[in-house]
């Protein structure tokens, strides 16, 4: 086992996880607000948008990740190109940075992933908490974003911290968009002295680090969450201590 | 005769059961009652090894069980020779009644198929419920679960049966089935340790009170002595919270 | 606006169909073996000694947090790489599938562990209780009481690890394994890449059904299982049975 290679490695790699993260935030994102629209639907059941919003849901949770990627890297770019020319846009699809291809796909998963988690975090919220806000005289909007949501939030994060994880985990599949992200950085330095099984053990720690660094940020949340609770007992108690 | 001696339980720096000694004669119906935290259930369960006390001494007829050193066998033994009946009944929620009552006699016991049977719809005719033998728990009320468990306890003749607060889980209506039953038992000679807060009931079918307070045995004695006329001020108190009439 | 070869696409799902052995064969084996190994870890997981119970969540913590097509590759180029060096055993004459086997093995045991400790944590410890009071030990206690309970618990969640470990599989290829997606890249190479939506397409189709198949035989086996449909006897009552009086 070459030592020097494996250390050299695993600090050319960590260039790879920008690009990790930078998808996976940006699915996060991008996905939320229509996932909160979905979330809503489902819940309402409104009659025809409940069935796309299911069918959307089981489409992109029964086709391999790895499929759609190639699916939407082969596809999608002659299809800009087509529109492109069609419309005489002088834009060259083929300089763009494939990393926006990344993003779409896992923006595609988060989505029905989210959907999902908020849809039952939100019915997860005790039904007496809206109506007490709705009676206090709140509008809909402001009882959801003042009340439900973030009771919801709290409820959501442990399935949120998994489907974090999970993305992370699929983005060591974009080699294949030709982007550089951890995984392909270490497969091109094992591509020159064969050290496969150095450089892939390196991959594993930078993500085993990755993977840690979310559990404990997701940990630190809920206790900070969970924090105004233990505030209040500290403060009564140290007030009766000194009445 | 059973002899019960210096039972000790503690957790975490607490002591539980402060050192209990109790001496059971055959056909005897101990009631223990006390307030919530007394340590009565605990000292219940260090009775048949569900709560393992940490010193303390067994004598069930000829088997003497050191509750310090039970082995695997020790342990199987006591729990063979006695009964259980659960505040939630812990009615095997995948098996019928009548298969709730076999399974103590077939599998624990080795007793054949169709003695067990036999037996377990005796026991099941007895409380009442012969027509529900092939029901499922969740099927039953939670008065006739608890009779499933009660007769899943006679049906395999145990030396002393052990009720932890039997009545406590039913809803008041249900509660009088259920003490009927055990008042019946009582009349049958069955040996009994009951803990329970329904002291109404400790008066008529009791033959022997114990008050338990903080880990120990504050008052004991005839019902009409601890009932009517306790000693001790504890007990007194006590008594007069849950306003007991005489 | 794109030239999509509908009419391709039952072609290559002929080329392809073939090869659904393979990968079922992985996700059939990979999936016994992981659940096997997921049942020893959960076990170990309620162990009495730390070090067994530390074991077991690192294990599970490790897989979890590794990327399949990662474990793939350690796998694939470092167990040969090991054997050579601690046995002289050389590994590379074994077939490619033993490989993905034994990785897919190792990430379905995690999540088996997982809905197995999830499943047994579910079950009440009155049950337990009841059991042990009864007499029974606590191995008859743990498979005639609580494992019937837990199987029904866990029957979702494990539906949903073999969807998953179905979705997985589709890596294998990378390593080299022909199955449906590695056939698939070879129809690929043969067309020059043409057709290569199609033919991602036909793959997707195959494994749509697949999924459709495992989620509505699960639906069917937890309706089979469920306690709430087998009371019918109790109805008629009981005939015939002799009482001791």
């Amino acid at each position: 086992m070459d030592i020097q290679y494996l250390i050299d490695t695993f600090w050319l790699s960590l260039k790879g996880i920008p690009v990790t993260l930078i998808i996976t935030f940006s699915a996060l994102i991008l996905g939320t607000p229509i996932a909160l629209w979905f979330a809503h639907i489902k819940i309402q059941q409104i009659k025809f948008a409940n069935k796309i919003v299911n069918g959307y849901v089981t489409l992109i949770r029964s086709t391999p990740m790895i499929l759609q990627i190639l699916i939407v890297y082969s596809l999608l770019p002659s299809v800009l190109n087509r529109m492109f020319k069609n419309l005489s846009i002088p834009f060259d699809i083929f300089k763009v940075n494939p990393i926006i291809y990344a993003i779409l796909v896992f923006t595609l998963t988060a989505i029905a992933s989210l959907t999902e988690i908020y849809r039952s975090a939100i019915l997860a919220v005790q039904p007496g908490q809206k109506e007490a806000a709705l009676a206090s005289g709140f509008s809909e909007r402001q009882a959801n974003w003042r009340i439900v949501y973030p009771q919801a939030l709290r409820i959501a994060l442990p399935n949120l911290c998994n489907l974090v994880i999970f993305l992370v985990k699929g983005t060591s599949l974009v080699f294949i968009m030709t982007i550089k992200d951890i995984t392909a950085i270490a497969k091109v330095a094992a591509s020159f002295g064969y050290n496969y099984i150095e450089s892939y053990l390196d991959v594993l720690l930078i993500y085993l680090i990755i993977c840690s660094v979310i559990q404990f940020s997701f940990y630190i949340i809920e206790v900070l969450l969970d924090h105004p609770l233990h505030k209040s007992k500290k403060y009564s108690q140290w007030r009766l201590a000194h009445d | 005769m059973i002899k019960i001696k210096n039972i000790q339980k503690s957790f975490h720096e607490q002591t539980i059961v402060k050192g209990v000694d109790l001496t059971i004669n055959k056909g005897d119906v101990v009631v223990i009652i006390g307030p919530s935290g007394s340590g009565k259930t605990t000292f219940l369960r260090c009775l048949n090894y569900l709560e393992q006390a940490d010193c303390g001494q067994i004598e069930l007829d000829q088997d003497h069980y050191n509750l310090e050193q039970m082995s695997k066998t020790d342990i199987l033994s006591l729990r063979q020779k006695t009964a259980f009946v659960f505040q939630n009944y812990n009615l095997f929620k995948n098996k019928t009644a009548l298969e709730n009552i076999t399974e103590g006699l077939v599998i624990a016991r080795k007793v054949p198929k169709e003695q067990a049977k036999v037996i377990a719809l005796s026991a099941l005719k007895k409380v009442g419920l012969l027509e529900k033998a092939d029901a499922y728990p969740h099927e039953l009320s939670g008065g006739q679960q608890q009779r499933v468990g009660i007769a899943r306890a006679i049906a395999v003749d145990a030396q002393v049966i052990l009720f932890d607060e039997p009545t406590s889980a039913l809803d008041p209506e249900l509660v009088g089935e259920v003490l009927a039953i055990i008042q019946d038992l009582a009349k049958e000679g069955k040996t009994m340790v009951i803990v329970t807060h329904e002291i109404q009931f400790a008066r008529e079918v009791a033959s022997q009170v114990l008050f338990f307070d903080q880990g120990e045995i504050v008052e004991q004695g005839k019902p009409e002595e601890v009932l009517l006329n306790p000693k001790h001020n504890r007990t007194k108190q006590f008594l007069s919270r849950i306003r007991f009439a005489s | 606006m794109i030239s999509l070869h509908i009419d391709k696409i039952p072609s290559l799902l002929g080329q392809i169909i073939p090869f659904i052995p393979v990968t079922l064969f992985v996700v059939f084996i990979s999936s016994v073996l992981g659940s096997l190994l997921g049942g020893a870890i959960a076990r170990l997981l309620f162990s009495q000694k730390k070090l067994s119970r530390r074991f077991a969540q690192t294990y599970i913590y490790l897989l979890r947090c590794t990327p399949p097509i990662v474990l793939l590759f350690i796998v694939y180029y470092g167990l040969p790489k090991l054997f050579l060096n601690l046995f002289e055993i050389d590994l590379n004459v074994l077939d490619k599938l033993i490989f993905v086997v034994i990785s897919f093995t190792l990430l379905f045991a995690a999540s088996a562990a997982e809905t197995f400790r999830s499943a047994y944590l579910a079950i009440d410890a009155g049950q337990t209780e009841a059991g042990l009071a009864s007499g029974l030990t606590a191995l008859q206690t743990f498979w005639r009481i609580i494992f019937p309970q837990a199987l029904r618990v866990a029957l979702p969640n494990y539906c949903n690890s073999l969807v998953n470990l179905m979705k997985e599989g589709t890596l294998a290829y990378t390593i080299g394994l022909v199955d449906l997606m590695g056939q698939a890249n070879l129809i690929l190479g043969r067309n020059y890449g043409n057709y290569a939506i199609e033919t991602y397409l036909s793959v997707a189709i195959v494994y749509w059904l697949f999924v459709l198949i495992i989620e509505l035989s699960f639906n069917m086996l937890e309706r089979h299982l469920a306690f709430e449909r087998l009371p019918k006897k109790a109805k008629e009552g009981v005939h015939g049975y002799p009482v001791l009086d």
